[in-house]
């Protein structure tokens, strides 16, 4: 096969290809608007949930917090040595 | 006719009655914020001596006005609650200059609760991402917002000088009379002058019955929107499904309408946004579906500083309107021009983006953002202006 009759095959291969991404992302598009309408369906009422799970928020910047001060701790060390 | 039926047809019957109790309720709540905006006006009047403007003086540096509005709303969370005492306090003579960067604050005040609500998804990461996410484009937008408009009303009282056209329109040119709005008037002074007569009766000078008169009216502000929050989310939950339902797959025109409807229906902008914020983390939604829908209820919670507007009548009715108008104009043209210039559309995006990536991996920066944009900031810069 000649080289241009190859590349012609690929090209045409390629639009193939893109024709199926297209549809599957149509179809994509499709199961995502499903999904969204599920989730609106689910909703029972409006009120703003306040499960601010503050608990393990604490827990978190505490020991984060830990840690800088820790590394300010070094650097300052450091910068006096 | 079977007894499924009949029971069906009782419980129907009991639904439809606590419904109508419901409307009622919603609608004698309606009539008690037009009662505390007017009773706020009148006593702010009584209270000042018609001093207001010295009296704000301190707060006729707009930044600190701004600061004001977003410290005051960001701990009482609801915006409606502090654009409607805006109202009245415009009502009674606050200048309406020094009143827009306050509407503006609150604007910025409002977005804490959404953020709080996000830290309701801290247990898993990834859900953490999106819906901190999903609650700091909304913060990024109003905080834009403040940047493009403020220094433009400093410079050229664009707000202030269209709103006064807009009103002079609406209540009747150079007079500033409302008289178009004056049936609200007979139903609501009586009270308020029985409530100042029977404070004054117990012996309390002017200044002090004004002052009581003020408190009184905020309480009754704060618990009618609460209560009429309450009321709608349970009536308009079906309404708000439907509207959402609709909008879904239809672009951003179609979002912020949405978002704007479902907000008037339940009076809270951040009723609206707390409500998208799930759905995101849930990975439902993305950050980019939700954005116009937020931007929706910001244009949508204007609609209490109106009804609030309804209630004062006189010479600072006019004023009244015109802060109210400030208002849905300023969120309006928020809209029109950050997400309508495509170069400033992406920004909130980008920005709420990066921030919720590092507060994710590091959550002390998103405690230190919430403190530091809502009440730190604020403070030092209240501290420094002093």
């Amino acid at each position: 096969m000649s080289k241009q009759k190859k590349l012609e095959a690929i090209e045409e291969q390629i639009a193939e290809l893109q024709g199926v991404i297209d549809k599957l992302e149509k179809k994509a598009e499709k199961i995502r608007l499903k999904q969204q309408h599920k989730a609106i369906e689910k909703i029972e009422d409006l009120e703003t949930p306040t499960n601010f799970e503050f608990g393990i928020l604490k827990e978190e910047v505490v020991s984060e917090f830990k840690d800088l001060v820790d590394k300010l701790k070094n650097l300052i060390n450091r910068s006096g040595d | 006719m079977s007894n499924k039926a009949e029971a069906n047809q009782a419980a129907a019957q009991t639904s439809t009655k606590s419904n109508i109790l419901q409307w009622v309720a919603v609608v004698g709540l309606v009539y008690v914020i037009l009662l505390a905006v007017g009773m706020i006006g009148s006593g702010f009047k009584t209270a000042t001596g018609g001093q207001a403007k010295e009296l704000f003086e301190f707060a006729s540096n707009p930044f600190i006005a701004l600061i004001i509005g977003t410290v005051c709303t960001a701990l009482i969370q609801s915006s409606s609650t502090v654009t409607s005492i805006i109202v009245g306090l415009v009502a009674g003579g606050l200048p309406v200059a020094t009143a827009i960067p306050m509407i503006m604050g609150a604007n910025i005040g409002t977005t804490i609760t959404n953020t709080l609500v996000s830290l309701g998804h801290v247990r898993d990461k990834e859900e953490f991402r999106r819906a901190f996410g999903a609650a700091t484009v909304h913060d990024f937008f109003n905080l834009m917002a403040v940047v493009v408009f403020l220094p433009l009303e400093i410079m050229f009282g664009f707000l202030e000088k269209i709103s006064a056209y807009v009103t002079g329109l609406i209540a009747g040119g150079d007079s500033m009379s409302m008289k178009g709005l004056n049936f609200i008037k007979p139903i609501t002074k009586p009270v308020i002058n029985t409530v100042k007569d029977t404070i004054a009766s117990m012996g309390f000078e002017k200044t002090s019955v004004g002052v009581i008169a003020i408190v009184i009216g905020i309480a009754l502000i704060f618990l009618a929107i609460t209560y009429i929050g309450k009321l709608l989310k349970s009536l308009m939950v079906g309404r708000a499904k439907q509207i959402l339902h609709s909008a879904i797959g239809r672009g951003p025109v179609s979002g912020i309408t949405s978002g704007a409807a479902v907000t008037v229906l339940v009076q809270s902008s951040s009723t609206t946004t707390s409500l998208m914020v799930p759905l995101v983390g849930s990975g439902v939604f993305t950050v980019r579906d939700i954005y116009p829908f937020t931007l929706g209820a910001n244009i949508g919670t204007t609609i209490t500083a109106l009804l609030a507007a309804t209630a004062v009548t006189g010479e600072n009715g006019a004023l009244a309107l015109q802060i109210a108008i400030v208002h849905l104009f300023y969120n309006t043209l928020a809209v029109l021009v950050i997400y309508g210039a495509p170069f400033l559309r992406n920004i909130p995006l980008v920005a709420s983006h990066k921030l919720a990536t590092v507060a994710t991996e590091h959550k002390l920066y998103a405690l230190a953002y919430i403190l530091g944009v809502f009440f730190v900031i604020p403070g030092i810069l209240i501290y420094i202006s002093n």
